[in-house]
């Protein structure tokens, strides 16, 4: 855990008069599980928006590995190594499980544009390459079965786990999920925390985590940021989040009834 | 190769062995007929099937195709092979110009738009009268002759000639759309129609792709166009008319969009039917309204996903028995 | 010569209304449910062409037929929207596109085989002698048909902002989920807006084929003019709709008589164009999209 991977900088994003986020100026460390939490409505989606630029901030500025890449379009971002997953579920829906995540690995996969009719050895090597990578990310996110399966046929926990997969095809350096456990049940979100273990240490992702799981984020997490109202009211490590009255007063605020 | 490959190399051999079985020199022009919408019905199908937009301005890039074959052979005299280059480069470049303008927009604003652009250019080939000799269009097109080489000159007169050389553009046509579907731009813009938040997420830039697509299946559009003014030697503003949109439409969903096969099952099927059923005009086309509707809404995969759907319906059946 | 611009401008005005009028059914159709209804043209064509039936053929007064005219196309309206749009509505503006692409091919050749691809005339009891304006020229029939234009647009502005009717068609444009979960039968919305639609079509068909012709191949043009009118005036919005009405008509005219008549029909679709590119998501539409 060393410099900053991310930084936003004083992030603001107006909604016609609503400032779903204001002022928000965090850092995620290389190699870090770092957890965006809060309310709903908080504005963590919004965040992320901002961050992988299916949103321009109304102000503020966002780097990644040190260069500004505030108001990039969505697939220049993806391209520095800053991959997204969505809230409400979003695969390729009429593409096979396994061609999901070929499709995720385009930016692997690119050639110059001549050798899409022009392709020889290059191209095979690249789509024997692909192949193998897809298998393996198959086995990892335990998608063997699907394999062939439309990605619409999919039930709901091997949906969530093929989104995961077509994100990690796409290589990121920092992986952004939103609400990965959510609707997954205990035993799920198990597997998830352990996914997301070895996907950061081993293979050296950082993650940028947004979940309404306390379980999944208190395990998980090596540091946590709290939004509230677009705000940031608290940062720091699961241990002091969990005992910082400011964080306890906004979800007590927002959720009675809720621990 | 892939299936798909596989099959469409059968196919040419089975074309290609045609004209020397087939002697009737009618069906062999409606042989050439359909070689023409094959060329047109994929490259439509690029955008329809493969981008997943309604573009309804398709036929822009088949009249400026003609046009250009029509004008560069009458006026500047060049030789046919240069003309059908100068239908695919102006089909390619209108592509490029009107997709860059239109692909912005969204749902039914882009497929209106799309159509006012050949509505627009359909008006101005009627009435630039010094170029396009208006609603008279542009006749006396000579037959393409190719020329090999000094004194080698390849003759294009004869039906089977024409059919020839009509297979020998599609055959390439469908190679480059090959390539393009099953490499990673085709898999972009497959991305693109599946889910563009997720493409976009995973660095596909959606309007490059579609943008790709796009001139890609106008430069075909315009090629077929240079082919058309040749074979029938004559070109009017009805290339750029709603009617040849429909006819390649018709022929995209009834084969089967976003499948290379599809659209060349339909445009032989559709030029066939259209050409048998040519005695009950009104009927005819009123028995295609209902083919669309039905293709919509029962077989949204045309004919290419019929065997697949049967399997389904059959294999639920066998598990209902269980 | 400001006499003739005079002349000019009440015929665009005129020509205007109409434009206006045959697109008001579209405004509902692709402007609220977003159904880009290439079918259009034909409910209008149907609208002309029942009512040259009902008061060519079978005598029928005008009124009558027009009443006659409203029932039927809305019936035919609700049955369109229950057998071909309903199954496609969670789908994309492709699928709905096209099953409308196959409807107009059916209706146009349907129209052709039962009523020939002579013109008719819709009989109305207006004299067709011109009235004088002062310089400017014009006849009753036309004004009436303004007047008819003037009360449909009246009407149904009434019954969307001051009906309970309305007031659930509002709701179910503006927020589908959200009508829904209040208790608003959001499928029945649809099936009226859309059969209103179609009843404003053939109606203003059935008006206009008493000053132009009905026949079964006018639909193709209508439907290109009334797209144009649709989003010139703004998505959904019926002063809008009137407003990108006349000013197609007036711009059209002003342009065919000044400057060259073969363009004339170039002006709608390159202000569509223009549009457009300066607004890629229409006049009045403000961008939200949601991630
Ligand atoms: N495109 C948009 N247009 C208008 N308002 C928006 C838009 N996107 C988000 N908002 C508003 O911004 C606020 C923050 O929303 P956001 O989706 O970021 O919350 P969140 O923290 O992700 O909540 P949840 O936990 O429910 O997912 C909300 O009030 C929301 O309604
Ligand atoms: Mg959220």
């Amino acid at each position: 855990m060393s410099a900053a991977l991310l930084e936003l900088d004083g992030v603001s994003r107006h909604f016609g008069g609503l400032a779903a986020v204001r002022e928000v100026s965090f850092a995620a460390r290389s190699g870090e599980i770092l957890s965006l939490i809060g309310p709903n409505g908080a504005g963590k989606t919004t965040t992320f928006n901002l961050i992988t630029g299916f949103l321009r901030p109304s102000s503020g500025r966002v780097r990644f590995r040190g260069a500004d890449i505030t108001g990039l379009k969505p697939h220049r971002v993806a391209s520095l190594g800053v991959v997204r997953t969505f809230q409400k579920t979003n695969v390729f829906g009429g593409l096979s499980v396994f061609d999901n995540i070929v499709t995720g690995q385009y930016l692997k996969a690119r050639l110059p544009y001549w050798r899409t009719w022009f392709p020889g050895r290059v191209a095979s090597a690249r789509d024997a390459d692909m192949r193998r990578n897809t298998e393996r990310l198959l086995d990892f996110l335990d998608l063997k079965r699907r394999r062939d399966d439309p990605a619409m046929s999919l039930p709901y926990g091997d949906l969530r786990r093929l989104e995961i997969a077509i994100a990690l095809a796409a290589g990121p350096e920092l992986l952004l999920l939103d609400e990965p456990a959510a609707g997954l049940n205990t035993a799920e979100a198990k597997d998830l925390v352990r996914l997301l273990r070895v996907v950061n240490r081993d293979w050296g992702l950082s993650i940028l985590l947004v979940e309404h799981n306390m379980g999944v984020v208190m395990e998980a997490s090596h540091r946590i940021v709290v939004l509230n109202f677009g705000e940031k009211i608290a940062e720091g490590t699961p241990d002091a989040i969990r005992s910082d009255e400011r964080v306890i007063a906004a979800y007590l605020g927002r959720r009675q009834g809720e621990p | 190769m892939r299936g798909e490959g596989r099959i469409l190399l059968a196919l040419l051999a089975v074309a290609a062995v045609l004209p020397l079985v087939i002697h009737d020199d009618y069906f062999l022009h409606l042989l050439v007929v359909a070689g023409f919408y094959v060329i047109l019905a994929s490259s439509l199908n690029l955008i329809v099937g493969y981008v997943g937009e309604l573009s309804l301005g398709h036929a822009a890039y088949l009249g400026l195709g003609a046009y250009a074959a029509a004008l560069v052979t009458t006026r500047l005299g060049l030789s046919p092979a240069l003309s059908l280059l100068a239908g695919a480069a102006a089909g390619g470049i209108g592509g490029l110009v009107i997709g860059a303008l239109t692909l912005r927009l969204k749902g039914p604003y882009f497929v209106i738009v799309t159509l006012s652009f050949a509505e627009v250019l359909r008006l101005v080939a009627s009435n630039w009268v010094e170029l396009t000799n208006g609603p008279m269009g542009i006749s006396g097109l000579k037959p393409p002759d190719l020329a090999l080489g000094r004194g080698l000159v390849l003759a294009v007169h004869s039906q089977a000639a024409f059919f020839y050389l009509v297979l020998v553009l599609a055959t390439l046509a469908l190679f480059v759309m090959y390539r393009f579907v099953h490499s990673n731009m085709g898999r972009a813009a497959i991305a693109i129609r599946e889910n563009r938040h997720v493409a976009q997420s995973v660095g596909i830039d959606p309007f490059f792709y579609a943008l790709a697509a796009f001139v890609l299946g106008a430069l075909f559009a315009g090629l077929a166009g240079a082919f058309y003014a040749h074979y029938f030697t004559y070109v009017g503003p009805e290339v750029f008319g709603f009617s040849f949109m429909m006819s390649m439409l018709i022929m995209v969903l009834v084969g089967g969009k976003g499948t290379l096969i599809g659209p060349v099952l339909g445009a032989v099927l559709v030029t066939l039917a259209d050409e048998y059923l040519r005695e009950a005009q009104q009927l005819r086309l009123t028995l295609f309204g209902l083919l669309v509707i039905a293709v919509v809404l029962f077989f949204p995969e045309g004919l290419v996903g019929l065997p697949a759907k049967l399997r389904r319906a059959a294999a639920m059946r066998g598990e209902a028995r269980q | 010569m400001l006499d003739l611009a005079l002349q000019f401008t009440v015929n665009g005005l005129v020509v205007g209304a109409f434009y206006a009028l045959s697109a008001l059914g579209l405004t509902l159709i692709l402007g609220l449910m977003e159904v880009v209804n290439f079918a259009h043209g034909e409910f209008y064509m149907m609208g002309g062409i029942i009512a040259y039936y009902l008061t060519g053929v079978l005598g029928l007064d005008f009124f009558a037929s027009l009443a006659i005219v409203v029932l039927v196309m809305g019936a035919f309206g609700w049955v369109v929207d229950r057998l071909l749009i309903r199954p496609l509505r969670s789908k994309d503006t492709l699928s709905t596109a096209l099953v409308t692409i196959g409807l107009s091919i059916f209706l146009v050749n349907t129209f052709l085989l039962l009523a020939g691809t002579a013109p008719h005339k819709v009989a109305t009891p207006f004299p067709t002698a011109p009235l004088l304006l002062g310089p400017v020229v014009i006849n009753e029939t036309r004004l009436f048909a303004v007047a008819v234009a003037a009360v449909a647009i009246l009407g149904t502005h009434l019954l969307i902002h001051r009906t309970r009717l309305g007031g659930a068609m509002r709701a179910t444009f503006q927020n589908k989920e959200a009508a829904a979960l209040v208790g608003i039968d959001v499928e029945r919305i649809y099936g009226f807006t859309f059969a209103l639609g179609t009843t404003m079509a053939a109606v203003s068909g059935a008006l206009l084929g008493s000053i132009y012709v009905a026949q079964p191949t006018v639909g193709g043009l209508v439907s290109l003019k009334a797209f144009v009118v649709v989003i010139l005036g703004g998505m959904g919005s019926f002063a809008g709709a009137v407003i990108g009405g006349l000013i197609l008509g007036v711009a059209e005219s002003l342009w065919g008589g000044f400057v060259s008549s073969g363009y004339q029909d170039v002006i709608g679709f390159a202000f569509v164009i223009l549009l457009l590119l300066v607004r890629p998501y229409g006049l009045f539409h403000i961008r939200s999209e949601r991630v």
